[in-house]
């Protein structure tokens, strides 16, 4: 079955963003080299370890705690703050076959959009960690926006719209007041899809509000669900069930 | 040998700083004791406060002191995950090999060289051979006694080498010294140039700060030969 879709909104962590490269060796590793201190790689993996078990997940760590990585793990070496960040987008590396399925889509006159729980507030272009990964990997022409929690993002003039502020993809909101910005551009969410990894924030809200939805698998495999009208393992096979729908 | 007390240190204007020896770390003391400068530290120095005792399916029991007040369980997982690790043997005229582990992305070294007192020698890497054993893979990518399967090539990696050096050329040149004015220099300025150079060629030290300002230290030199 194909569908005929004028808009695609991407997840972007462990979607867009395959984040298997990032690997604690290699980035605190890296960072301790650069600023001189390589007999401290050890120490400061375990701290970012205990760093981990008290928060949960090192996700959770760069969007809420990211101060104590710096104070904590470094020490307050102020110098290794911008080097994490470097270090950590180099690492980072695409979702598998990303390039070619954006080319393709965007050929067939499909709107991109990124749909992100950034929990960072936004800052000019470049400064959260989305807009960051998608200058480093040349894919920032094929988004026209991106929408988060702390607001949208245009991302061809870098102006902000606040009304999505507070509204999350778990509850739901920020489908609704996404679906309402798409109908006001003569886009029914009938005509969008969705693709993402996590059925509780990507596919069952955004499904409930009209979307179509395509879960991505490449990374993790958060289960099944009725929710799901696509399931795919690599962005290429996007061509395959996916059309631009003229008019 | 009785029991240390405490550990003196003289400096070369004849001041003095001392220290408690029951304060040093257990590994230091250790390497004081091994170079004969006292008894090894007692085998039972403090009492933790809490320990731990696992125990494995196979009867197997190890025990872990804690010298926190309050402890508790919060959760035990394991993480399985095929990691890979490089293996760099080194031949230096001895009985054994040196063997260094490599753990940044090894299969993606492309190249090495070695820069000292002997000379230097350059060795291109590249994938030549892939068995399986069990559940391991061996990628080797260079193999000196396997030369059917790894002809040496080393233009490449001389290549790079000698842009390196033309590029720490430059960096010399910026400073207005001489190779040999720098050498002349005492360690810290030499030291802070050092920091500075290996920051514009890119270089960083994999284990230990010192190897990187030797290595600074040893083109340093190598130019300074070049230029008489």
């Amino acid at each position: 079955m194909v569908i005929e879709v004028k808009w695609i909104g991407f997840d972007f962590g462990q979607c867009l963003m395959d984040p298997s490269g990032l690997r604690n060796y290699l980035v605190i590793g890296d960072v301790c080299k650069a600023i001189g201190e390589p007999e401290r790689i050890e120490e400061r993996i375990h701290k970012y370890r205990v760093l981990k078990e008290k928060f949960g997940s090192y996700s959770i760590i760069k969007e809420g705690h990211r101060d104590l990585i710096m104070s904590y793990v470094f020490d307050g070496v102020e110098e290794a703050k911008e080097i994490f960040s470097i270090k950590e987008q180099e690492h980072l590396a695409m979702g598998s076959g990303l390039g070619e399925a954006l080319h393709y889509l965007r050929q067939e006159g499909i709107h991109l959009s990124v749909v992100a729980e950034l929990k960072k507030t936004l800052g000019p272009m470049g400064t959260d960690i989305v807009t960051r990964f998608l200058k480093n990997k040349g894919l920032i022409g094929f988004f026209e926006e991106m929408v988060t929690p702390q607001g949208r993002i245009d991302l061809r003039d870098g102006s902000i719209d606040l009304k999505y502020k507070g509204k999350t993809k778990e509850e739901g909101n920020l489908y609704d007041e996404l679906a309402k910005d798409l109908r006001a551009r003569g886009i029914d969410p009938t005509e969008g899809a969705i693709v993402g990894d996590k059925l509780t924030t990507d596919i069952t809200p955004s499904k409930k509000r009209g979307f179509k939805t395509i879960q991505f698998i490449g990374y993790i495999n958060y289960g099944s669900s009725g929710d799901v009208d696509f399931v795919i393992s690599d962005f290429r096979e996007l061509k395959n069930i996916v059309k631009g729908k003229k008019g | 040998m009785s029991q240390p007390k405490r550990l003196i240190i003289e400096f070369e204007d004849g001041s003095k700083k001392m220290v408690e020896f029951n304060q040093l770390k257990k590994e230091l003391w250790l390497g004081l004791s091994k170079m004969g400068l006292c008894p090894p530290p007692p085998a039972l120095s403090e009492l933790s406060d809490h320990y731990l005792l696992l125990k494995w399916k196979d009867g197997w029991q190890e025990v872990v002191g804690i010298k926190k007040k309050n402890v508790e369980l919060l959760r035990y997982y394991t993480i399985e995950r095929t990691e890979e690790v490089g293996r760099m043997a080194l031949e230096v005229g001895e009985e054994y090999p040196v063997l260094f582990l490599i753990k940044r992305l090894p299969r993606q070294i492309e190249g090495l060289w070695v820069i000292g007192e002997g000379g230097e020698r350059y060795y291109s890497f590249a994938e030549g051979q892939m068995v399986k054993e069990g559940g391991k893979i061996e990628h080797t990518l260079y193999d000196k006694k396997n030369p059917n399967l790894f002809k040496e090539n080393s233009q490449r990696a001389e290549t790079q080498f000698v842009k390196m050096m033309d590029a720490m050329k430059e960096e010399i040149k910026k400073g207005g010294f001489t190779p040999q004015e720098i050498l002349e220099m005492d360690l810290d300025h030499r030291v802070e140039r050092y920091k500075a150079w290996s920051r514009a060629l890119g270089v960083t030290a994999m284990e230990k700060q010192e190897d990187l300002y030797g290595f600074m230290q040893r083109l340093l030199m190598k130019l300074g030969e070049a230029e008489g």
